[in-house]
């Protein structure tokens, strides 16, 4: 298994061609998304259904043009662009006007029916044809200033863009998607945040750590698998049925040999002692009455990805799109239940694995995002972590790092402890119209940082 | 001593962070003997702190992380990292701090065996949080156009066990370029006229594409630098600024008001300060309501206390706008 999931890891990073099964990153205008590559099916980007055939052997990084079919307007292909147009350079060439005393705000200034510019678009009529019936047609684009042309054309770029690029999944493109799409989902996460934690914790190739990481998809775990490169240890401890492991997926990381997963619960029985693969047969049936949890999700910004902390729920089968099959028929149910035994058997395997490596030589560094509180966890966890290294505990809450601030000084465990956040603003740079970004992130969660000492 | 891999044990010529406090870390070079001031003699290794001296070969066969004692108190031998070697480095110049550099390496996208440019060199603090990233299989060429910080990083890295990581050169790279083709994944500039470096960065990316990085202090600079940019092609054009708020944790204790109690009522007069049978039935009372103290006054004060994390008075406001940008990649 190791050897396998060296090459797939390689043929990841090096290869500069599309591959079919791939996780890519759909980018189109601002808007991006990840996408496991299956030239035989169609994605539904908003109201439009495009097929997927014609990128597998392209580049990453090639530019497609989505192509309506004549018969329905609303389903696309995708074909290699030989040129993107760019809006400004083509319709920002007039004078303009010189500010917007004489504008006036009214519903009329745009001549075209909305009904007109759908006719337009459902007839497969291009974006620049359509941007130029728009201007035509409009009474204020002329005597509007450039700054307030541009920014016209911006907006209705986005909505007449029909261009797709494909590109290589990386931590930095993931969070950003995963952030945009529901901060919650990863515990308001932040970039930034994300960045110092894997600074703080020295995480370098040939290094052994420990994450215990829940309810953040498994975007730690993969950013640290990803500054491991080929060499070093990550073990993943978390708490209940199955890690996290959507992000991991849409880097292709889930199979890397440098990733051992170890069950919180597990490891407290390894640790008296227990064996815990031979209790199996007892503790299997008892897990699969406490409901299934979902194999390995192939996409990350499924809106639907299951919580595997929350309390036992209905089986439920998820397809790729997203829908739900309704619970159905004992055979699709049994065969199911055969499906889990291997990967409890396998869970159990590996924390057993994971324990034996934390227990012949301590690691490196220690990362805690999760749902519960930290305290315990960190005071627990302490003990596989050699010293003069860091740690490094994310919350969204100040008042469980202050708490666990407290239990440190008071155990004398760390020094230069340090509670923290990242304060982040954007700022939009143009010739002339330089400020901030008008919207910025109210809060992107807490760092609490030490280094564990030996008295 | 390397500021990349780890090891348990301090050796001879090793660097340890001795750390006093917070804000006291000292970088040491583990050595039984050393030059004295005026560098003319030998003389032995002898470290003075304000809780006592430290026989620096002392340090040798303990261990990272342990405590080290001293005549007047202790301190820990930690061991080095590049957020410590960051923390308490010589400056020659200004440097970049762990919050701007942490948010710097995840933009540019670095890994192990990534391929960095970086110009200028400076302090060789960012520098060496990017060897740690990109070791052990990457490489970082990095540019000054002094002559006296190149050479002096280039011993630095030498000391630090990551000269093989690592190539100064000493250029003006406005003027002459990288020297460099289709090499770096990533270029981070941190010059004054990063502008005009644009078109050499450019060409020292690779063809399959590559992350630009430029830090400057000035907004003029910044806006020189993206439209120069957008003209030689990079997009996804993002400027951004990333401030550390650090909050100092503390048990507090408030005295409260409380509406309830009246000091001039007879009952609550301590004027004698003997406690009586009706002060202990306040404080009894006073269990179900406000927890109560006796002053040095005659008046029994409620408190509140609680743990909070205050901001310092004073937090940096600003170091300098990171502006990133893509290459995209050429695919002809």
């Amino acid at each position: 298994m190791s050897e396998n999931g060296a090459e797939r890891m390689e043929a990841v990073e090096d290869c500069d061609i599309i591959q079919e099964g791939a996780t890519v990153v759909l980018q189109k205008f601002n808007y991006m998304r990840t996408h496991v590559l299956n030239p035989k099916k169609t994605l539904l980007l908003g109201r439009d259904t495009v097929s997927m055939s014609g990128v597998v052997g392209k580049k990453y990084g090639t530019t497609f043009e989505m192509v309506s079919d004549p018969k329905n307007k609303k389903q696309f292909q995708l074909v290699e662009a030989n040129e993107v147009i760019d809006f400004e350079s083509l319709f920002l060439t007039g004078e303009g006007g010189q500010d917007n005393r004489d504008l006036e705000d009214t519903e009329n200034s745009q001549k075209l029916s909305r009904e007109q510019v759908e006719e337009m678009r459902d007839s497969g009529v291009s974006g620049k044809v359509i941007m130029e019936k728009l201007i035509e047609n409009s009474e204020t684009y002329q005597s509007k200033t450039k700054f307030s042309q541009a920014k016209f054309l911006k907006k209705k770029a986005k909505k007449y863009h029909h261009y797709i690029i494909f590109r290589k999944p990386t931590v930095r493109l993931l969070i950003d998607i995963l952030y945009k799409m529901d901060p919650m989902k990863i515990m308001n996460l932040r970039i930034d945040s994300l960045s110092q934690i894997l600074n703080m914790v020295n995480v370098q190739s040939g290094g052994r750590y420990m994450v215990y990481e829940t309810g953040a998809q498994g975007i730690v775990v993969a950013s640290l698998l990803e500054r491991l490169g080929d060499a070093g240890e990550l073990v993943h401890v978390y708490q209940t049925g199955q890690p996290q492991t959507a992000c991991l997926n849409s880097m292709g990381l889930h199979k890397s040999p440098l990733l051992k997963t170890l069950n919180i619960s597990h490891l407290r029985s390894l640790e008296h002692g227990k064996n815990i693969i031979f209790n199996h047969p007892k503790s299997e049936s008892k897990d699969a009455e406490n409901g299934a949890e979902e194999t390995s999700d192939q996409q990350c910004d499924k809106t639907s990805e299951k919580d595997t902390d929350a309390e036992p729920e209905k089986k439920r089968i998820k397809l790729e799109n997203g829908t739900k099959e309704p619970e159905s028929e004992n055979s699709k149910e049994s065969e199911e239940n055969d499906q889990k035994k291997p990967v409890r058997m396998n869970l159990r395997e590996r924390s057993v694995e994971a324990f034996n490596s934390i227990k012949a030589e301590s690691l490196d560094g220690l990362v805690i995002v999760c749902k519960q509180h930290p305290g315990n966890i960190i005071t627990y966890l302490a003990k596989y972590i050699k010293p003069s290294r860091p740690f490094v505990i994310y919350s969204p809450y100040k008042e469980p790092l202050m708490d666990t601030y407290m239990q440190l000084k008071e155990a004398r465990m760390a020094v230069m402890v340090m509670l923290t956040e990242t304060w982040l603003r954007s700022h939009q740079v143009l010739p002339r119209r330089t400020h901030p970004t008008v919207l910025m992130s109210g809060g992107g969660g807490y760092l609490l940082t030490g280094i564990f000492v030996q008295n | 001593m390397a500021l990349h891999g780890f090891k348990e044990m301090i050796e001879e010529n090793d660097t340890v962070m001795l750390y006093i406090n917070f804000s006291t870390i000292i970088p040491i070079k583990v050595s039984e003997t050393t030059m004295n001031k005026k560098g003319d003699k030998e003389v032995e290794n002898i470290y003075q702190t304000k809780y006592g001296a430290l026989k620096v070969s002392d340090l040798i066969g303990k261990k990272f992380g342990h405590r080290v004692d001293l005549s007047k108190g202790f301190a820990y031998a930690l061991h080095p990292s590049p957020e410590l070697w960051t923390k308490s480095l010589p400056h020659r110049t200004q440097i970049l701090y762990s919050t701007d550099i942490a948010m710097i390496i995840l933009q540019l996208e670095l890994k192990p065996g990534c391929v960095v440019i970086e110009s200028g060199t400076g302090s060789g603090s960012l520098s060496h949080s990017l060897i740690r990233t990109i070791a052990p299989s990457g490489h970082l060429h990095t540019y000054d156009f002094h002559q006296q910080r190149s050479e002096k990083a280039r011993v630095e890295f030498e000391e630090h066990g990551l000269k093989d990581f690592v190539t100064c050169y000493h250029k003006d790279v406005c003027e002459e370029g990288f020297g460099l083709e289709n090499t770096a994944d990533a270029v981070f500039l941190d010059l004054p006229h990063p502008w005009k470096v644009v078109p050499h960065a450019k060409k020292s990316l690779k063809r399959s594409g590559g992350r630009l990085c430029s830090f400057s202090p000035c907004i003029e600079q910044v806006q020189e630098t993206c439209e120069q940019l957008k003209e030689n092609g990079f997009k996804e054009v993002n400027t951004i600024e990333c401030l550390l708020r650090e909050f100092q944790v503390r048990k507090i204790t408030l005295p409260e008001f409380d509406p309830e109690f009246d000091p001039l009522d007879e009952k609550n007069d301590n004027s004698d300060n003997l406690p009586s049978e009706q002060d202990n039935q306040q404080k009894e009372d006073g269990q179900k309501g406000m927890k109560r103290k006796h002053t040095g006054s005659s008046i029994m004060e409620a408190e509140k206390k609680f743990v909070t994390g205050v901001p310092l008075t004073s937090m940096p406001g600003h170091t300098g706008y990171l502006t990133f940008a893509t290459l995209p990649p050429i695919l002809s």
